[in-house]
């Protein structure tokens, strides 16, 4: 008689356990790391019949709660936001150098070096106007302090990534630490039979996190634990963890390492991907290589450029010392470039080597040995021709503009190859010249005021002269910003097509384990629905039981 | 696909979004008038803008280069063409001595305008631009033609008996006029001026000590060389000019090829750029209307 109370009873029950259940769901429905729950309703051990075959129903109960999930999705979710992790990292340190480097603007190192041609024309034109002459020490100081900008800030850059990967570490440090302790809690629960789902959430959730700093591979052993490695190493098992810690390198500055403390044995980890792989890239391996071209760009352009200028002479009439100098502070071209000290010095630029003995110092250049036997009236025509592998040179003279250049007083030749080093002996006259190149040159030791010839050739070494990687130095860093771009478009592109990814499989995941409203809506009333017939059905039971005892009355 | 709330929201979230960046990215376009603001952009196009760039900053130099050029070669020409006056009057004036009609006194009084054309013609050698002595070759800071400190007439000695000295060098002075080409600009006064110079002081001494018309008359020949040598160099001076008016035609026809190839690579197209910021302005409202949908009842509304 009393059965039908007790199945209304256990209805009763299950039906409020199930709308629990939904409403909890519909409080976490905005918690990004929930999985939905349902509770399992099964029905009761049935009784057997007293005097009979039958098996007579008892109710219902709540068997379990579980969490809907697709393990599978959550995996392919974690590795995609590993490659995510990483690409973002890449994008935002290609931005930055971008940003670095300036270009293009009024204002990056392309505008300084053009800007310090300008001013080298004007050399040509006016070889000792002052405001000229300062013109080009100044922008030689603003082309030298364009490249410093760029390496200070790449350097600064780095640094800033530097720290950033020691706060990662730490965040992976406590992340580790939170899972190890969760893997206490949940196995606890699980050993007593109890279903901790919302910790099993939880520490998903940090494994998640994980994921997108670093390359991590996790496995749930029995008893409930998520064990964790770091490139093949230890670095969760069950409730211990190995801590992480940066190690200065010694070969670069800023560029700490990655060590796992395993037991006091420190070894070196080197994730595949995810965020802190990514910062590493940038830091270890884009800022180095951009530096260093740039680095070569200054060091070529500087020792050209001083190889001219220490050619020509100056308004002094002294021969040229060096433009730009390297300072030894630094190991970097970059960073060292300065216009050298005796130009900025006081009346320096009196020393800015404007004028040169040669007419064209491409095809001859002179080099004063011994100045008593120089006869500052005498010129001298020097022919070049070239065939495959030889220079052949004549020299004529004539004294003032009076006579005129009668039969050649040498001849002579020389392997192409060996022109650099060996000079072409004039010392009875005072000098020795270098031949460059072919055709056709003046060359007179007077060192007049008005003569800019080394002005013409100094500003060939920005836009002409074949310094670096058989180009230019505008070519080379115009490669260099090229470069930059198209690494950056990739950076921006693989950034993208992994972010829509990862949002695809999340929405995947969502679509798995995410709270809809409606849903739950429809249960809420399909549970109190049950629940109002369930309680009807006492009441009935209650009535039967009335009419019961009004028999007996 | 089982469709939640919150994926409805992430996916409006993200849409609108992507919809702003489309729209902040044409706005800048507008704003900027490039297509590009770094290399990533577009990493070809920039590094041929900064190459276009440099050319055109180059072909600017290269104009004022030339009219510098230009300017000292017009001022030389003038130069010489005040030279040449000077010289067909001395010429005049030596037909006209050589007649022996004129007396001594007339003779004397005509000295006196031979001497004032031999010290304008040493004023024209000695001509500036700006600072800048226009015929001492590279000596430009040195006074080109000076009257001799030692001259004497008599003496014989060859570097006393000259009335001026010429202090200037015999260098060319070469001014880049492009990459490749470098161009002699300048004349020297040992060329062109010291010569008639001494000519015409010699015909002073001449008309002052009340020399004959025979004697006079043997300078005519003289003075025709010296305008001969004048007009020649005049002549090399004007051709020069004309070059450089090619040049500088030249310069004008690349810096404005490379100014299109310039707005060709990196200017925006306006019509285009103004309908595709329309277009996207359009859906970005749309999707802001749609998300006001999305936010939208559910079944919780309808559940009294």
């Amino acid at each position: 008689m009393f059965d039908g109370i007790h199945i209304g009873l256990s209805a009763l029950q299950t039906q409020k356990k199930s709308i629990e259940t939904t409403g909890h769901n519909i409080a976490n429905a905005n918690n990004e790391d929930y999985s939905r729950q349902r509770a399992i309703q099964t029905a009761k051990e049935p009784n057997l019949l007293a005097g009979s075959n039958f098996m007579q129903g008892t109710g219902v109960k709540v068997a379990d709660i579980q969490r809907i999930r697709d393990e599978f999705i959550n995996q392919q979710v974690r590795e995609e936001s590993q490659e995510s992790g990483y690409w973002n990292q890449i994008q935002q340190g290609m931005e930055r150098i971008e940003y670095i480097f300036n270009e293009p603007s009024d204002s990056g190192l392309q505008s300084a070096f053009d800007k310090f041609w300008n001013s080298l024309q004007d050399l040509n034109t006016y070889p000792n106007d002052t405001a000229t002459r300062a013109a080009v020490k100044n922008q030689g100081m603003v082309l030298s302090k364009a490249f410093r900008t760029i390496n200070e800030q790449m350097m600064d850059y780095k640094r800033s990534l530097n720290n950033d990967f020691g706060k990662k570490v730490s965040e992976i440090n406590s992340i580790a630490d939170r899972i190890s302790r969760y893997n206490k809690q949940i196995t606890t629960a699980l050993a007593s039979n109890k279903t901790p789902n919302d910790l099993l959430d939880k520490r998903e959730a940090l494994f998640n996190d994980l994921n997108e700093l670093a390359t991590v591979k996790g496995k749930t052993d029995k008893v409930g634990n998520l064990n964790i490695t770091i490139d093949g190493k230890k670095l969760v098992s069950k409730f211990d963890t190995n801590k992480l810690k940066v190690e200065e390198s010694d070969d670069h500055p800023y560029a700490d390492k990655l060590i796992l403390d395993i037991n006091g044995n420190n070894i070196e980890v080197k994730p595949e991907t995810g965020e802190i792989r990514g910062l590493m890239e940038v830091r270890d391996s884009e800022i180095p290589t951009y530096l260093d071209n740039l680095d070569n760009i200054a060091e070529s352009f500087a020792k050209e450029f001083n190889e001219k200028h220490s050619n020509g002479f100056d308004l002094n009439g002294e021969t040229g010392n060096k433009f730009f100098e390297l300072n030894s502070n630094y190991s970097r071209a970059s960073r060292a470039i300065q216009v050298h000290a005796s130009i900025k010095a006081e009346g320096g630029i009196n020393k800015i080597a404007a004028g040169n003995y040669s007419e064209n110092p491409d095809i001859a250049e002179v080099n004063i040995v011994d100045t008593s036997n120089i006869n500052k009236d005498q010129y001298y025509k020097v022919e070049v021709s070239k065939d495959d592998d030889k220079y052949y040179y004549q020299v004529f003279e004539k004294n003032g503009g009076d006579s005129s250049f009668g039969s050649p007083i040498t001849t002579g030749d020389i392997n192409i190859e060996d022109a650099a080093d060996n000079p072409i002996d004039f010392s009875s006259r005072g000098f020795e010249f270098t031949i460059n190149g072919s055709g056709e040159t003046i060359i007179n030791l007077n060192t007049n005021q008005g003569n800019g010839n080394n002005a013409a050739s100094l500003s060939k070494t920005i836009n002409q002269d074949e310094v670096l990687n058989g180009t230019t130095v505008t070519n080379n860093y115009r490669a260099l910003i090229s470069t930059i771009g198209v690494n950056a478009q990739r950076a921006d592109q693989m950034k993208e097509s992994q972010g829509d990814l990862v949002r695809q499989l999340e929405n995947i995941k969502q679509s798995v384990s995410g709270v809809s409203l409606d849903e739950e809506m429809a249960n809420m009333i399909k549970y109190q629905q049950a629940y109002n017939a369930a309680a009807k059905l006492i009441t009935k039971n209650d009535e039967m039981l009335d009419s019961l005892m009004a028999m007996i009355r | 696909m089982r469709i939640t709330n919150s994926m409805m929201t992430n996916n409006m979230l993200e849409n609108l979004i992507n919809n702003r960046e489309n729209l902040d990215k044409l706005n800048q376009q507008l704003s900027s008038g490039t297509k590009f603001s770094k290399p990533s952009d577009n990493p070809i196009g920039v590094t041929t803008s900064m190459g276009f760039h440099t050319q055109m900053n180059n072909y600017e130099q290269y104009q004022r280069d030339v009219n510098n050029s230009k300017s000292w070669l017009e001022s030389t020409e003038s130069s010489l063409s005040d030279a040449n006056n000077v010289l067909q009057r001395t010429n005049e004036l030596a037909i006209y001595a050589s007649n022996d009609t004129l007396n001594p006194e007339d003779r004397k009084i005509m000295a006196e305008e031979v001497k004032e054309l031999r010290d304008e013609l040493i004023s024209i050698a000695n001509s500036k631009l700006g600072d800048e002595y226009l015929f001492s070759g590279q000596a430009t800071g040195a006074k080109p033609i000076e009257v001799n400190t030692n001259y004497d007439i008599n003496d014989t000695d060859p570097d006393n008996d000259n009335y001026v000295v010429y202090n200037g060098d015999h260098n060319k002075i070469l001014r880049k006029i492009s990459d490749d080409n470098q161009m002699k600009v300048n004349i020297n006064a040992a060329e062109v001026f010291k010569d008639n110079i001494e000519t015409i002081n010699k015909m002073y001494e001449d008309l002052k000590n009340g020399e004959g018309g025979e004697k006079i008359s043997s300078y005519i020949s003289d003075f025709e060389e010296g305008m001969t040598t004048n007009t020649s160099a005049r002549a090399e001076v004007g051709a020069k000019i004309n070059r450089l008016d090619l040049v500088n035609n030249r310069i004008d026809d690349n810096l404005l090829n490379v100014k299109k190839l310039n707005s060709k690579n990196e200017d925006i197209d306006l019509a285009k750029l103004v309908t595709d910021l329309k277009m996207s302005e359009n859906v970005y409202r749309a999707s802001l209307s749609s998300a006001a949908r999305v936010i939208q009842p559910s079944l919780v509304d309808f559940v009294k």
